[in-house]
């Protein structure tokens, strides 16, 4: 149906369509420019990044890579499990909060909601302390239950206010109709909202695995075993065993990148499969 | 706005009993994990305390001080260039989503979504270097190119100077799309019936008619939120300036989030430093809710 | 309602499936191979340099402690870490394996914390209980932690005996001896000592020297074997550099600020607060009251101006003029490229750079280290000429973490371990692998290193002031309004108003809370009970004299800051 759609929405100049990719490839180029110098450094030793930072010449260093991934392997299935969970405690408990705030009509929405809402603009230098104590009251240290948590409560407000946008947004019929034939509020949260909001979910999951993966500070003081810490104390100890290598650290950085590139591929087909759904509507 | 037909039907108590069943575990975690641990900040901001010693009772010490505090006085006035910046910074991602959501190939759409989000593995580490090696005056990418330009005249101290340096921050952000935002828009605009394009495209409607009449409107909600987020970056943030400038030359670059945090960190006036963040906070909610509700009218006009 | 109920049980199963995720968490992830889990003895069992005099080939034997037979554990937190280039660590492993290998039921486990997250880690471990035996920690952060109650004081453990020292008191066998703890002692509330001096020198003066291009000095017509030595020399020095299109000096927005205006300010106003005070808190024990007569001069406004400021603060000004174009907007981290790029004829660095300097510049170009050239009265008639003595105190090194003192057997083996690691045998192996100074009397110093000393005949000034009243200050206020002095943004008079007064406010807090019912009244307390205790345990003679001397210096500086402090 979409295909015959957009077959329909053909212009006459093949020009204007090479404009509009034109367009997004130099965005692209200036935004990859980043993740290109990146890759470039890891392969390069003390001296050529001083000396030569922009250049492209061998000898490439390749052994920053094996080095690197020394530090970095044993820890990655711990960040997996931290980012997994994490994720997926925030994106459940924030699509279920965005859909009642953006669909449902019950006393004190606006006092909750604003709750959340105003969370978003408190800055949180100084609550590493006042967070611990509590993690460690609560009898969780040195398990992966402090991390998620944490995460699930501190980087919802956004994405909550996202989910609420979303949902709101959506014709009130579409509920309506699935009402009167007798589902509850849940399956219409499962079966309408979660289609829909597919695409904000997987942007949501990218945000909050992403963070959790370069998490440092946190992981690091509530997991005291090493063998149980993520990947970013591997990158410390990476620093600290070779100070100044910015190659060296930028390979271990890179390597730690890989299974981030693996989820976006998975998050983006979601994000197109919510598209599909998206146009069931009307 | 109005309750929907099948929830009027309920009692209040019903609705309550629904509405917390599904905001209740967000709500939960974020007071218990998020809330109850910044109060500790928030009471310190009424105490002077150095970290160890016992705090002392100030009332409203703290603020008296910050309204006298000239450091603090720039610091606001630095931050509103930032969020001014921010704000028009804004419109280059709205254009990209929408020059990217016209592209028809979902195939290659699809491609093009991926790059985007591929800058978000590159650690900040990485950008902090790559600017540094470009801003740098005696070695740096810019004014080598100048000189070889044959201009050495006009070559710049950049981050070293006070005139240039905000600028300099600003444009830290180039080509300023950012993948969150959008992604966001996108999404806004793909949820939204073809047939709406379609009747657009009968009317004869050109592609800058189309943007300015049809989907900028269209992604007003998106934009709102956008904003809200690109506020409270622009207000609480500080990363940048701690590792490239330190606020200087002199408080040319300081901002009230970096100040909050040399308060805490290189002055141990932990009160102080929670007075700032408290009062960045009520701000940031003021302005907010001002752009929210300037959206609202502007909407319903 | 069916709906109702249909919603709530299908919130039952979310709750549930969280649950399970949970505990699916909470499973334990082995991984194998950790680089810290268990560390290993370092392959290569490090015998001490051949060029270091003396060094015994194995590690000396620790004599076994008194109390047997229990099992003891002790870590040990550093930052000094266990991968390749870290000699430090090395040096520590062979003295706690020398020292397991003679006590057989203490051993050790190494906490490694590299210093990015060094003190968050140690903050939450306090607070948890969970925090190290023994904790390596940087000099700012003893006071921290001393004053918040969390550090074993080692006044008793330094003034007893110690197995591994011929003499009275373990503290007789650092350089210098007790005197230069008369500082430590009198920077924390309780009047303690609360740390084993590590990798350093009080009775040397090591300074943080420039390191320099000898290419670009031949460059500009400089003799690169005679680099300046006083200020004028180094004034003329900077000049030709900066005349023959080189950058004299690579500075940064950071760290620089600081050290350029010590190596500048430092040269000032030796003794310059006795003045204001009683004979009684001056002179040889003046050092004992230095911290509190520099607070309460600046709390009651008496650092606000002295005649030596302008001097200082223009020279200061005058430096600044050699450093690079923009050195505002260069972060430490960018400044050393300068130098290694040959661009910047100086660098000023410490002695633990050296072999990652060597490493990176190779033979790009030929280089040198010189220190921190001398105002004379040639430049300054308020100059000290001399560079201030030998630091006079001891500065940073291991902490014990006060819960030990709840097992005894854990604290007697900790200090224990403690005495075997400063005896003389034992630092100078470690000195011959780690390539770093001693604190302890009679210790080889590695030649590598030697370069970092000042001259010994300079080195003598005293509780020199100096700019106090802009370093004490408010650290997030007076680098920034360095800045602006620096750049000509506002004059000297504004700067030093603005300074002094950040100064003054935060020593009228530190002197006021000292003055309050937490401050000395209850160290005093806490002393003299202490004292009470030792009689009644029948301790040494020794030990007793010196808690009756904490004691004493307690109530001399309280009495001190009543009778001087004007509100």
């Amino acid at each position: 149906m979409a295909t015959q759609v957009q077959a329909r929405r053909q212009r006459p100049f093949p020009w204007a369509e090479a404009l509009k990719h034109a367009t997004i490839v130099l965005v692209c180029l200036a935004l990859l420019f980043p993740l290109f110098l990146m890759v470039m450094m890891s392969v390069k030793d003390k001296e050529q990044i001083v000396y030569e930072f922009f250049a492209i010449r061998p000898p490439f260093h390749l052994e920053n890579y094996t080095i690197a991934f020394g530090y970095i392997a044993p820890l990655i299935s711990n960040s997996v499990v931290l980012a997994v969970g994490s994720t997926l405690l925030t994106v459940s408990v924030t699509a279920l909060a965005g859909y009642a705030f953006g669909r449902l009509e019950f006393p004190l929405k606006n006092l909750l909601f604003g709750i959340l809402f105003a969370k978003m603009m408190l800055p949180g230098i100084m609550n590493l302390i006042p967070s611990f104590t509590l993690a460690w009251k609560l009898g969780i240290l040195d398990t992966p239950l402090p991390v998620i948590l944490f995460c699930a409560g501190t980087s919802q407000p956004f994405w909550v206010f996202v989910m609420r946008t979303f949902v709101a947004q959506q014709p009130r019929e579409l509920f309506e109709s699935m009402r009167i034939d007798g589902a509850s509020e849940f399956q219409n949260f499962r079966y309408l909202a979660v289609p829909l909001l597919r695409p904000m979910i997987a942007l949501m999951s990218i945000n909050v695995f992403v963070f959790v993966w370069n998490d440092y500070i946190w992981p690091l003081v509530t997991i005291q075993s090493f063998e149980k810490r993520p990947l970013t104390v591997g990158l410390a100890y990476l620093t600290q065993a070779n100070p100044g290598d910015y190659g060296m650290l930028t390979a271990g950085y890179v390597i730690a990148a890989l299974p981030l590139l693996v989820l976006f591929f998975i998050s983006m087909r979601q994000f197109i499969e919510g598209l599909t759904a998206g146009s069931i509507k009307l | 706005m109005a309750a929907p037909r099948a929830a009027a039907r309920r009692r209040p108590l019903d609705q309550l009993l629904l509405g917390l069943a599904f905001v209740a575990p967000a709500l939960l975690l974020n007071l218990v994990f998020d809330w109850y641990p910044m109060f500790d900040g928030i009471y310190r901001s009424f105490y002077r305390w150095d970290g160890y010693s016992t705090a002392v009772w100030v009332g409203l010490g703290n603020f008296e001080r910050l309204l006298n505090d000239t450091v603090f006085r720039t610091a606001l006035w630095n931050m509103a260039f930032f969020l001014a910046a921010a704000i028009v910074l804004m419109f280059p991602t709205i254009v990209a989503s929408v020059v990217l959501f016209r592209i028809r190939h979902q195939r290659t759409q699809f491609v093009y979504r991926v790059l985007f989000c591929i800058p978000m593995v590159v650690p900040w580490l990485v950008i902090m270097l790559m600017w540094q090696f470009m801003y740098n005056p005696q070695y740096g990418l810019f004014n080598r190119l100048i000189e070889a330009l044959g201009m050495p005249d006009l070559t710049q101290t950049w981050l070293g100077d006070p005139d240039l340096v905000k600028w300099c921050l600003v444009f830290m952000g180039f080509p300023f799309v950012t993948t969150n935002a959008a992604l966001i828009y996108l999404g806004g605009l793909k949820s939204v019936s073809e047939s709406v394009w379609e009747a657009a495209a009968l009317d004869g409607a050109g592609p800058v008619q189309t943007f300015l009449y049809l989907e900028l409107p269209l992604i007003a909600g998106q934009f709102k939120l956008n904003l809200i987020g690109t506020i409270t970056a622009a207000m609480t943030g500080y990363g940048t300036q701690l590792i490239l400038t330190k606020g200087g030359p002199g408080f040319a670059s300081m901002v009230p989030g970096l100040y909050m945090y040399f308060s805490a960190f290189k002055s141990q006036k932990y009160g102080y430093a929670a007075s700032i963040g408290l009062t960045l906070f009520l701000m940031s909610l003021v302005i907010t809710l001002l752009s929210m509700r300037f959206f609202k009218d502007t909407e319903e006009a | 309602m069916s709906a109702l109920r249909a919603d709530l049980r299908s919130l039952a199963t979310m709750l549930l499936l969280v649950a399970t995720l949970a505990a699916c968490g909470g499973a334990p992830a082995t991984v194998p191979d950790a680089p810290t889990a268990a560390p290993e003895a370092p392959t290569a069992a490090p015998t001490a340099a051949p060029e270091a005099p003396a060094a015994p080939t194995a590690a000396p034997e620790a004599p076994t402690a008194a109390p047997e037979a229990q099992p003891i554990t002790i870590r040990i937190m550093t930052w000094h870490g266990p991968d390749g280039n870290t000699a430090y660590y090395e040096g520590y492993k062979t003295l706690t394996d020398a020292y397991t290998a003679a006590n057989p039921n203490v051993t050790f486990e190494f906490v490694y914390q590299p210093l990015d997250g060094y003190k968050e880690l140690l903050d939450t471990q306090f607070v948890a209980g969970s925090a190290p035996e023994i904790i390596h920690m940087q000099p700012w952060m003893i006071n921290e932690y001393a004053n918040k109650g969390v550090l074993h004081n080692l006044n008793n453990a330094y003034n007893s005996t110690s197995p591994y020292v011929d003499g009275p008191a373990w503290i007789a066998s650092f350089a210098g001896g007790e005197d230069t703890f008369a500082g430590v002692r009198s920077s924390n509330k309780f009047g303690g000592i609360f740390f084993v001096p590590s990798d350093s020198s009080a009775v040397l003066s090591i300074g943080q020297p420039f390191y320099y291009n000898k290419d670009l000095f031949r460059q500009a017509g400089l003799d690169p074997e005679n680099p300046p030595q006083d200020w004028e020399q180094f004034r003329a020095a900077l000049a030709a550099l900066k005349d023959a299109g080189v950058i004299p000096i690579a500075a940064d927005n950071g760290r620089w600020i600081g050290w350029s205006l010590g190596q500048v300010g430092y040269q000032f106003g030796e003794r310059y607060v006795d003045q204001f005070y009683d004979a009684k808190f001056t002179g040889d024990r003046g050092l004992e009251f230095y911290w509190d007569k520099v607070y309460l001069a600046l709390a009651n406004g008496q650092l606000t101006d002295a005649e030596y400021y302008g001097d200082m603060l223009s020279l200061w000004k005058d430096y600044a003029q050699y450093w690079q174009e923009g050195w505002t907007g260069t972060s430490e981290a960018d400044a050393p490229n300068l130098f290694m790029t040959g661009q910047a004829a100086l660098l000023q660095s410490g002695f633990w750079d050296f072999q990652s300097y060597s490493a990176l510049i190779g033979d790009k170009f030929e280089w040198g280290v010189f220190p921190v050239p001398v105002i004379t009265s040639a430049t300054s008639s308020f100059g000290i000429g001399k560079y201030g003595a030998p630091a006079g105190t001891q500065d940073y090194g291991f902490t014990v973490n006060a819960a030990v003192e709840s097992d005894p057997a854990l604290a007697a083996a900790v200090i224990d371990f403690l005495q075997y690691m400063t005896s003389l045998e034992a630092q100078t192996t470690y000195v011959g692998i780690a390539k770093s100074f001693s604190p302890v009397v009679g210790v080889p110093i590695p030649d590598e290193i030697r370069g970092f000393i000042a001259p010994e005949a300079l080195a003598t000034a005293r509780e020199v002031v100096g700019p106090s009243f802009i370093e004490w200050g408010d650290g997030a206020i007076w680098p920034g309004l360095s800045q602006d002095f620096l750049l000509g943004n506002i004059d000297q008079a504004a700067y030093q108003a603005e300074v002094a007064a950040s100064s003054q406010e935060g020593a009228k807090a530190y002197v006021e809370s000292m003055l309050g019912p937490d401050g000395f009244q209850a160290s005093i307390a806490a002393a003299q009970q202490t004292l009470a205790d030792l009689q009644a345990e029948g301790a040494s003679e020794l030990m007793i004299a010196s808690q009756q001397r904490t004691v004493e210096n307690l109530q001399l500086r309280y009495e001190m800051m009543q009778t001087y402090y004007t509100p």
